[in-house]
């Protein structure tokens, strides 16, 4: 028990230390989560418009690459 | 042979076949970074405990810099060669490269109170890392002002490759000025003066966000791309339905 209290207290700096790695966390997994959400929300549009224009499709794979 | 990548099914096949390679590696260095950096390292005998805060604090600042080059490297590549997905892979970096800006300065304000006794200095180590952050920040804002997207791409570029002029501003600037940041002690002449205790966390956590950087690009030009392809199918969508 001591020695967990001794490590959450890092010798009196606990509090400046524990907000840096939790921020730190925080920001990156963040990150992570909404670049997830926007790969997925992206992929559904592009299926919805895709099915919506099934006779377009090969026409529009060829114009793709010169826009992109 | 660059040139190949531009086409979207060549780079997602290959974004396919690396991101493994980044993210599996990303995610057992931090972690194993974290152990050593939290449980398995010596306190400072001069800072204490507070030295932890350097496992996050370092690698951030060595990202904030890096993903920052790499995204002035790409801009040149845009603006010189025109390689179509140079310009996507700045815009997929930047906001990456502004959280890693502001880990670098929200840990060092927390490691500043506790050892020099203020959150923040108006110095030139300090100063220059928040104009990085503002560059960010800038270049994101860019991007995004133009109706014409080939134009905010432009004027991103731009001020990418200008603002690059801060970075070596921000290595040099605990040498040239009085600051009180401390000088470089991994990175220089003279082999670090750091022991090899402190070094390997240092190390497994600055590889490892460097990895973590590169699976969240490929991740975020992927989304990038089709952005773009939702944009142009369902511009012809409407050219279509006018037509009909």
């Amino acid at each position: 028990m001591q020695m967990i209290s001794d490590f959450i207290a890092m010798g009196g700096y606990g509090r400046f230390i524990w907000t840096a790695y939790g921020t730190a966390a925080i920001v990156l997994i963040g990150l992570l989560i909404i670049s997830l959400r926007e790969l997925r929300t992206t992929t559904a549009e592009v299926e919805a418009l895709e099915a919506n224009s099934p006779r377009r499709r090969r026409t529009h794979t060829g114009d793709e690459d010169a826009a992109t | 042979m660059i040139q190949q990548y531009a086409n979207p099914a060549r780079f997602n096949r290959l974004a396919k076949t690396l991101m493994p390679w980044f993210a599996w590696p990303a995610g057992i260095l931090i972690v194993t970074g974290l152990y050593f950096a939290l449980f398995n390292s010596p306190p400072d005998y001069q800072q204490g405990d507070t030295v932890r805060i350097m496992y996050v604090h370092v690698p951030a600042a060595w990202m904030a810099l890096f993903v920052y080059t790499s995204m002035a490297i790409s801009s040149a590549v845009g603006l010189i060669w025109k390689h179509p997905l140079a310009h996507l892979s700045a815009q997929a970096a930047a906001p990456i490269g502004a959280c890693f800006t502001f880990i670098c300065l929200l840990t060092g304000s927390l490691w500043g109170k506790p050892m020099w006794g203020t959150w923040w200095v108006w110095d030139a180590r300090l100063t220059s890392v928040l104009i990085l952050f503002f560059l960010y920040l800038g270049f994101m804002a860019l991007h995004n002002a133009f109706d014409d997207p080939a134009r905010g791409e432009r004027s991103a570029a731009i001020l990418a490759i200008i603002g690059f002029i801060n970075v070596p501003i921000i290595k040099f600037s605990v040498d040239w000025w009085n600051t009180l940041h401390q000088p470089a002690s991994v990175v220089k002449m003279s082999g670090p003066a750091i022991h090899s205790s402190m070094l390997y966390p240092l190390f497994m956590m600055a590889i490892g966000f460097t990895l973590y950087f590169g699976a969240l690009l490929l991740l975020r030009m992927k989304t990038l791309m089709l952005v773009r392809r939702a944009c142009g199918m369902s511009m012809a969508q409407l050219h279509q339905q006018a037509a009909e």
